[in-house]
């Protein structure tokens, strides 16, 4: 029993008043508050962010109140086979090392720790706004580049606020290491991109090139596949590791070496014309620069293109006959796979002269392009819908492009800027500030230097769920971003299928992206281009287009709102004029036709005929090759390390795959840390012996920040995608 | 025998504890609410001090965590006069993020849920507890306060507004403050000494000597006595409050062993 004295009690009594005034009134009477928001259960739907692909599968959730207590499959949308990713979302949410914060540095860059501090939102837009106006002012706007990472959901906001502030210079993770390099290539060669569609019921073969849907794809993309192989589809894949769609899907499976691509396409090439396989039709009236394609071939016979790719002649033989021989035959190509070379544009413009020499562009059951995409997109939805972005604005702007010296055929094509040579474009002074939602500075090769080069802005701020540092140390403010639970923008758009979200209020402070980019907007001057920053009414603006509005999404939020097609679906409308938005026949290219010698290329001085290019050189040094950026399944990109554990679990530390001859050579066994090393750098990592890979080839997954595999890869660039070689670097393997 | 409700002279027992654990409470809340500024220093320094001094005073024994805490205070507040005071502020402010707001190398989550749920997560069942413990007393979490209701600083402020409450009802009702003191003990049982020892163990590993660890030593040190206290302010209460007759009012006791005692 405590003692009560006079001096116990006039001590205590001495210190009330004072702490009480330390009270922060956390607590406030119950009277007004909402009796019992928390006791009942609700639905609230959303979609799920964990892959880096659009259209993302659907989650329905519930709610006690704002916190998400459950998830489960959408009932009514397209993609919603939820997988361990969408799970793994609810431990983000709630993740205890969440950004709830607007933090801003107070120590200078370049010291260890940045000092980071929580501000209020006010003093985070005042110091944006102030270095916004300051650095246009006295550099010119085009110097405040802005860029959209993972996930790619704000692109569609940010670009407006690009335009309206006056930058061109906009880029995203598509036009530095993902979707944009093929999508270069795609469309100087058909006029339009594409990554095939899935085989359909006339289909009787399929190409299958550098994916493995399973592992990196919405799970409906490989169940389509998994029944065309049961309807007796042929499947010819390319790929080469021992993947489950090579395992499964695969009637004949090709393993070449890396950044041999155009080689081994010319081969199977060969084998086509040489055994009249080809469409001569089609080649004849569609395809431009067919003559000297076919000459280019003659060189890579089978055997020729053995001694290249590493691919027995035999297989490539029987690998054209299977494909050219069974139309119509589709394609399934990667978004970005078959970029990640020095030669990446033309490797990935060889692969699509196949099916365009078999005649397979957009017939039944080949390569089909829809009829009826829905209207006002202009391509896909991630990019954002070109009258909302003010694409028409920034084109006008296009000289200003600071890629346009670099890679000219990729400036011409691309709104958005390759942001590869971003070292540079900093140190020559050509960018003084960058603005960014979900940057991740280990998807640069030599990561160092793009880190370096960032200490040398005179502003950057980087919107994000979490704090890291191989980023975040390297910028003046992090902001933070609410996750797809809390996000009601974008909505979700599947074909001519539009969906909305429900989601709950956003965690601490944060804020969703599309209301960052709006209230920056609004605070530059623009309230109504940037709706009074209410995220619902610049939805509004875009469904506009199509007749409905957010709250018509909310009414059907269950089954979606159904834009109807205009037109019956057809094919072959590059015969009907259908393609060219100038009404006239043929393709969308400068040609008018599938172009095997791309005008583009050859108006910029670059090599015009998707011809092979040997890269980076195997030596006895280094003699490996190394394939970065492989996944395990339920792991995208950089995504999903300690955000999620429960993924982690999956693959708790960087793993080297190695074949397990190539190990037994090296005396390296299951586990042993071993160096992985090339000219450029060098990691640590553990090494897992695999025949998932083939002999002379490593493989690791990129987007580990401890053994950052990107600091083994050079900043050399493709001419045409700017891409980096990620998928060619010769290494050598040691045990540590 | 007294007028049922009201207080006797040897209430006053619960007269220097009810402000002493009051005070305990606001001082801590305030700790970990949010980053200190001037204000909140001075009041800390003086509150704390004393607390401490009356500690002693009462004969409370002596708390390993509660000396280590006075020894770092010490340090802390004669050091501070020495430094630049906005200087000290704002490095306060950045052993605040790093410490708990996600942008150090490791977060102390300040959060019951993340110490008491299988996941680890934020926003678990413990929120949902204690929010149904301040709904039945009448209280709910300010919107103004961005953290989840079983964040450290609501959870204490909650046991602050008990003894409060406790206090008054000493002065109007005694069953009510046997009421209000058993809330705290439940209170205490079911939430603070679950997971206060925890989360204080990982701050003092966390923290470099200074006002962060000081705090987790004095949270530590006090949370493991407040049952004790409330206990004394029960019997206290019980003792002058005999029923007159067997049909009198409820046995107030604990429904759970003291296991988390701290002897």
């Amino acid at each position: 029993m405590p003692k009560v004295t006079r001096r116990a009690f006039m001590k205590v009594a001495g210190v009330g008043a004072a702490a009480l005034a330390l009270s922060d009134r956390l607590l406030v009477s119950r009277a007004g508050a909402q009796a019992g928001a928390q006791d009942k259960e609700e639905a609230g739907y959303t979609i799920c962010d964990g892959c880096n692909g659009v259209p993302f599968c659907g989650i329905k959730f519930y709610r006690r109140g704002d916190i998400v207590t459950r998830i489960e499959p959408w009932p009514g949308f397209p993609t919603a086979t939820l997988c361990s990713k969408a799970y793994g979302t609810l431990q983000r949410i709630y993740h205890p090392q969440r950004i709830k914060y607007p933090m801003k540095r107070t120590k200078p860059k370049g010291s260890p720790d940045p000092g980071y501090v929580r501000i209020s939102w006010d003093e985070a837009y005042d110091m944006i706004v102030g270095h916004l106006m300051r650095i246009r002012e006295k550099y010119g706007p085009h110097t405040v580049f802005f860029y959209v990472g993972d996930p790619k959901e704000p692109r569609t906001a940010v670009q407006r606020l690009a335009a309206t502030f006056g930058s061109v210079n906009y880029g995203d993770e598509s036009s530095t290491a993902c979707r944009k390099g093929a999508n270069t290539a795609e469309v100087l060669t058909y006029g339009y991109g594409t990554t095939g569609s899935p085989p359909g019921k006339d289909t009787r073969s399929m190409l299958i090139w550098g994916t493995n849907p399973p592992y990196s794809g919405p799970a409906n993309d490989w169940q389509e596949l998994l029944k065309a192989k049961e309807r007796g589809v042929k499947f010819v894949v390319v790929d080469p590791r021992n993947t489950p769609t090579a395992t499964i899907l695969a009637d004949i499976h090709l393993q070449p070496r890396l950044n041999t691509t155009a080689a081994l396409a010319a081969g199977v090439m060969h084998v086509i014309f040489k055994e009249g396989l080809y469409d001569e039709a089609f080649c004849a009236k569609w395809i431009h620069g067919i003559d000297e394609l076919k000459e280019y071939v003659k060189a890579f016979t089978p055997e020729k293109t053995e001694e290249i790719t590493w691919v027995p002649a035999k297989k490539i033989v029987d690998a054209a006959r299977l494909y050219a021989g069974n139309g119509p035959g589709g394609m399934k190509t990667s978004p970005q796979g078959t970029t990640h070379d020095l030669n990446a544009g033309n490797n990935h413009r060889a692969i699509l002269m196949i099916p365009a020499i078999c005649g397979y562009i957009d017939v039944a059951g080949g390569v089909e392009d829809p009829t009826n995409p829905l209207e006002g997109l202009g391509g896909n939805w991630s990019n954002g819908p070109p009258v909302f972005c003010m694409r028409k604005k920034m084109n006008d702007m296009r000289e200003h492009r600071v890629d346009n010296k670099d890679f000219p055929a990729f400036a011409e094509l691309n709104f958005d800027v390759q942001t590869n040579r971003m070292v540079e474009y900093i140190k020559e002074g050509r960018v003084k500030a960058f603005l960014a939602w979900g940057l991740n500075m280990m998807i640069w090769p030599q990561t160092q230097e793009y880190q370096k080069a960032f200490e040398s802005l005179e502003f950057s701020m980087a919107v994000d769920f979490f704090y890291r540092p191989w980023t975040h140390n390297y910028v003046d403010m992090v902001l933070p971003g609410a996750v797809n639970y809390e996000r009601l923008a974008p909505f979700a758009v599947h074909g001519r299928k539009l969906f909305g979200r429900m989601p709950v209020k956003p965690v601490g402070e944060c804020k969703e992206d599309w209301q960052i980019a709006l209230e920056i907007g609004v605070r530059l001057g623009h309230p109504e281009i940037f709706f009074n920053g209410n995220v619902e009414a610049a939805c509004d603006d875009i469904l506009k287009m199509w007749g409905v509005n957010y709250a018509a999404l909310r009414k059907d939020i269950e089954k979606g709102v159904v834009i109807p097609p205009k037109k019956p679906n057809t094919y072959r409308k590059y015969e009907v004029g259908m393609m060219r938005q100038d009404g006239k026949p043929g393709f969308p290219t400068p040609s008018g036709k599938v172009e095997a010698v791309s005008l583009i290329l050859k108006k910029h001085g670059l090599t015009a005929l998707p011809e092979y290019k040997e890269g980076l050189k195997t030596s006895q040094e280094y003699p490996l090759i190394l394939l970065s950026g492989g996944r395990v399944p339920y792991i995208t990109h950089s995504k999903w390390r300690d955000d999620a554990p429960w993924l982690l679990e999956l693959q708790p530390q960087p793993l080297l795959d190695i074949h397990p001859d190539d190990a037994a050579k090296r005396g390296i066994k299951k586990g042993d840390e071993v160096v992985l090393k090339s000219q450029w750098g060098e990691i640590r990592v553990k090494a897992k012996p695999t025949i998932l890979v083939r002999h002379g080839i490593v493989g690791i997954m990129h987007g580990w920040s401890k053994a950052n595999v990107n600091q083994l890869v050079p900043r050399q660039f493709d001419p045409i995608t700017g891409y980096p070689p990620f998928k060619e670097v010769p290494v050598q393997v040691i045990k540590a | 025998m007294t007028r049922k409700g009201t207080a006797t002279p040897s209430d006053i027992l619960c007269d220097v504890l009810g402000p002493f654990r009051t005070s305990f409470y606001l001082l801590l809340s305030r700790a970990f609410s949010r980053e200190p500024n001037q204000k909140m220093l001075n009041g800390v320094e003086h509150v704390s001090a004393g607390l401490m001094d009356a500690w002693e005073l009462m004969g409370l024994p002596s708390d390993p965590d509660v000396e280590a805490s006075k020894a770092l205070l010490k340090t802390f507040f004669s050091e501070l006069r020495q430094r630049d005071l906005d200087g000290v502020i704002e490095q306060l402010a950045r052993d605040y993020a790093s410490l708990f707001l996600g942008v150090g190398p490791k977060t102390v989550s300040l959060c019951e849920s993340v110490y008491r749920s299988a996941s680890g997560l934020l926003y678990q069942s413990s929120l949902f507890e204690v929010q149904q413990s301040y709904s039945e007393t009448g209280m709910t979490k300010s919107d103004q306060y961005h953290e989840p209701e079983d964040h450290i600083a609501v959870e204490l402020s909650y046991m602050a507004r008990l003894c409060e409450l406790t206090q008054e009802a000493v002065k109007a009702g005694r069953e009510q403050a046997l009421n209000y003191l058993r809330l705290q003990r439940l209170f205490l049982e079911d939430h603070l000494v679950r997971w206060i020892p925890l989360f204080s163990q990982q701050l003092i590993a966390a923290s470099p000597p200074g006002f962060y660890r000081a705090m987790a030593h004095l949270l530590k040190g006090y949370i493991g006595i407040d049952n004790r206290l409330v206990d004394s302010m029960t019997q206290e209460l019980n003792l002058n409050h005999k029923p007159r007759t067997g049909k009198g009012r409820k046995k107030v006791s604990s429904k759970r062993p003291t296991t988390h005692y701290k002897t």
